[in-house]
C-alpha cells in the first residue's frame, strides 16, 4: 500500500496540467489513478474496462482530488478479484466529486487562501520578508495535509470518505470563516491606520473611500476589471490631488 | 539580458506550479514579487511590487468556470519592471510612485493577456487530450500520461514566453511614462502604496460581506482601533 501511495503521491500535484475544454481534467485524473488500475487488474480486458472507466470527463478541485482518487482506488482494490459495480463506482466519483469539490472549493477558496493571504499582505506591510513566508507556513499547512494525507484518507476509508470530511474540516467551517472575516477587518483597520500614520487624515479619508469603492465595484465587475478601475482611481486621484 | 532570463525563470516555474494545481502558492504575487526582487538584486523594491499587485487582488476568489487573472507572470513581470526601474538602477530621481503605478498597470495587462490566453488554450489542449484518452483506452496509458505531462510544461512555456516577449517593451514604456509626463508627477502618486491595500480591503469586506461573517470582521476592525488607541503601531 506505501507503495502504491508513493507512486500516486507526485502525480497528485500535477492532476490539473493537461485541463482543457472537453474532459477537463479527465486526462489528469487517469495519470493519477493509473498506479491502482495497474495493481487492481493484469494486463487484458478487465484492465482495459478500468482505464475506459477513467479516461472520459472528471472535474474537481486539485485540493479534493486526492481525497477521490484514493477513495475510487480502494474500491477498485478491494473489487480486484471479483470487479467492482462499475455503477455504484461511477456513482461514488460523481458524488464524491461534485460534493467534495463545491464545499472543498469552499474552503480552500474563500476561506483558507483569504485568510493566509490577509495574514500574509498584513505582515509585509511591515516587515517585507516576513509577509510572503507566513503566507506560505499558514496555507501550506492545511495545502500539504490534505496533499499527502488525502489520499491515505480516502484509501483507507473508502466510500466513507465524505463523512469523515464533513465531520472534520468542512464541520469547522463557519468558525474558519469566522477567523478569515476577522483577519479582514484588521486588515482594513491596519491599511487606513497605516495611511493615516503616514500619509494624514487625507490619504486615510481616501483610503476609506477607496474601501467602499472597491466593496460596491466588486460585486458587479470581474476580478480583473475591479482591479483596473481601483489602480487607475487611486493613480489618478493622487496625481491631480 | 540578465534580468530578463532571470525573471523569465522564475515566471516559468511560478506558471507551472499555479496551472498544474500544485497550489503552493509561491506564484502569489506576494511571494513571486519578493524573489524576483531578490534575484534582481532588489528585494525591497521586488516585494513591495509584489505586495502591491496581490492587494489588487486579496478578494478575488479562484472558482471553476470564471475567467483568472493570470497571476503568476503578472507579478513577476510588475516587480521584475519595478525592481530594475528602482532598485538595481540605484533610484530613479523621486518617481518611485509613478513607476510602481506603471509597473502594476503593465502587470495588470499581462494578467489579462494571460487570462484570455489560457481560455483558449484549454479549447486547443481538448484535441490531444481527447486523443490521449482514446489511445489510453487502446492500451497505451504511458502514450496518455507523456501527453498529460507535456500539456503540463505548456504552462512553464507560457510563462517563460511572456516574459520574454513583454519584459524590454514594459521596461521601456515604464521608464517613459514615468518621466516624460509631468503632470503626473506633479501630484502626490508617492502615496500610492498607502492606498492600494484599502482595495484590498474593500474586497475583504465584498467576499465577507455574509450577515454570519460581517460581524467578525467588523470585530476584527475594534480589535485593531483598541489596538491604535491604545498606543499599538
Amino acid at each position: 500500500m506505501i507503495r502504491l501511495w508513493l507512486d500516486t503521491l507526485w502525480r497528485l500535484p500535477l492532476v490539473q496540467g493537461s485541463r482543457n475544454a472537453r474532459l477537463f481534467d479527465g486526462l489528469g485524473f487517469l495519470h493519477v489513478m493509473l498506479p491502482a488500475i495497474r495493481r487492481a487488474a493484469p494486463p487484458g480486458e478487465r484492465r482495459a474496462a478500468l482505464v475506459r472507466r477513467y479516461a472520459g470527463y472528471f472535474n474537481a478541485s486539485p485540493l479534493m482530488a486526492p481525497y477521490i482518487a484514493g477513495a475510487l482506488a480502494r474500491m477498485e482494490l478491494d473489487g480486484s478479484a471479483r470487479g467492482a459495480d462499475p455503477e455504484r463506482v461511477e456513482r461514488v466519483r460523481a458524488a464524491l466529486s461534485s460534493a467534495l469539490t463545491a464545499r472543498g472549493e469552499h474552503l480552500a477558496e474563500v476561506i483558507l487562501h483569504p485568510l493566509a493571504l490577509t495574514i500574509g499582505c498584513l505582515c509585509a506591510m511591515y516587515s517585507w520578508y516576513i509577509g510572503p513566508v507566513a503566507f506560505l507556513l499558514l496555507h501550506n499547512l492545511y495545502n500539504c495535509m490534505v496533499r499527502t494525507g488525502g489520499y491515505r484518507t480516502g484509501l483507507h476509508l473508502g466510500e466513507q470518505t465524505g463523512r469523515i470530511l464533513a465531520a472534520g474540516p468542512f464541520g469547522r467551517q463557519r468558525m474558519l470563516g469566522g477567523l478569515a472575516a476577522f483577519a479582514a477587518g484588521l486588515f482594513a483597520a491596519f491599511s487606513v491606520a497605516h495611511a493615516l500614520r503616514f500619509g494624514g487624515a487625507r490619504v486615510a479619508g481616501s483610503g476609506l473611500a477607496l474601501i467602499a469603492l472597491s466593496a460596491l465595484l466588486g460585486r458587479r465587475l470581474s476580478a480583473l476589471s475591479a482591479a483596473a478601475l481601483l489602480l487607475a482611481a487611486a493613480g489618478i486621484y493622487l496625481a491631480v490631488w | 539580458m540578465q534580468p530578463l532570463l532571470i525573471t523569465a525563470g522564475i515566471a516559468a516555474a511560478l506558471s507551472f506550479e499555479y496551472r498544474t494545481g500544485m497550489r503552493i502558492y509561491l506564484s502569489m504575487p506576494l511571494v513571486s514579487g519578493a524573489l524576483v526582487g531578490i534575484a534582481l538584486g532588489a528585494p525591497e523594491q521586488g516585494a513591495l511590487a509584489g505586495l502591491m499587485m496581490q492587494v489588487l487582488f486579496l478578494g478575488s476568489v479562484r472558482l471553476r468556470g470564471r475567467l483568472e487573472p493570470d497571476l503568476p507572470a503578472a507579478g513577476a513581470l510588475a516587480a521584475a519592471v519595478y525592481a530594475t526601474v528602482v532598485g538595481a538602477e540605484g533610484g530613479f530621481g523621486g518617481f518611485e510612485g509613478l513607476a510602481l503605478f506603471w509597473s502594476l498597470c503593465a502587470g495588470i495587462a499581462v494578467a489579462r493577456l494571460g487570462a484570455a490566453a489560457y481560455r483558449r488554450w484549454e479549447r486547443i489542449a481538448s484535441g490531444p487530450a481527447a486523443r490521449a484518452a482514446e489511445a489510453a483506452m487502446r492500451g497505451r496509458t504511458g502514450f496518455a500520461s507523456a501527453v498529460h505531462l507535456g500539456l503540463s510544461l505548456s504552462h512553464a512555456a507560457w510563462g517563460a514566453v511572456i516574459v520574454l516577449a513583454l519584459f524590454h517593451p514594459a521596461l521601456a514604456a515604464v521608464r517613459i511614462l514615468s518621466s516624460n509626463l509631468e503632470v503626473f508627477a506633479a501630484g502626490s502618486i508617492a502615496m500610492l502604496p498607502l492606498l492600494l491595500p484599502c482595495a484590498g480591503a474593500g474586497s475583504l469586506l465584498r467576499l465577507y460581506a455574509d450577515r454570519s461573517y460581517v460581524v467578525w470582521f467588523a470585530a476584527g476592525c475594534l480589535v485593531a482601533a483598541v489596538w491604535f488607541v491604545f498606543g499599538g503601531r
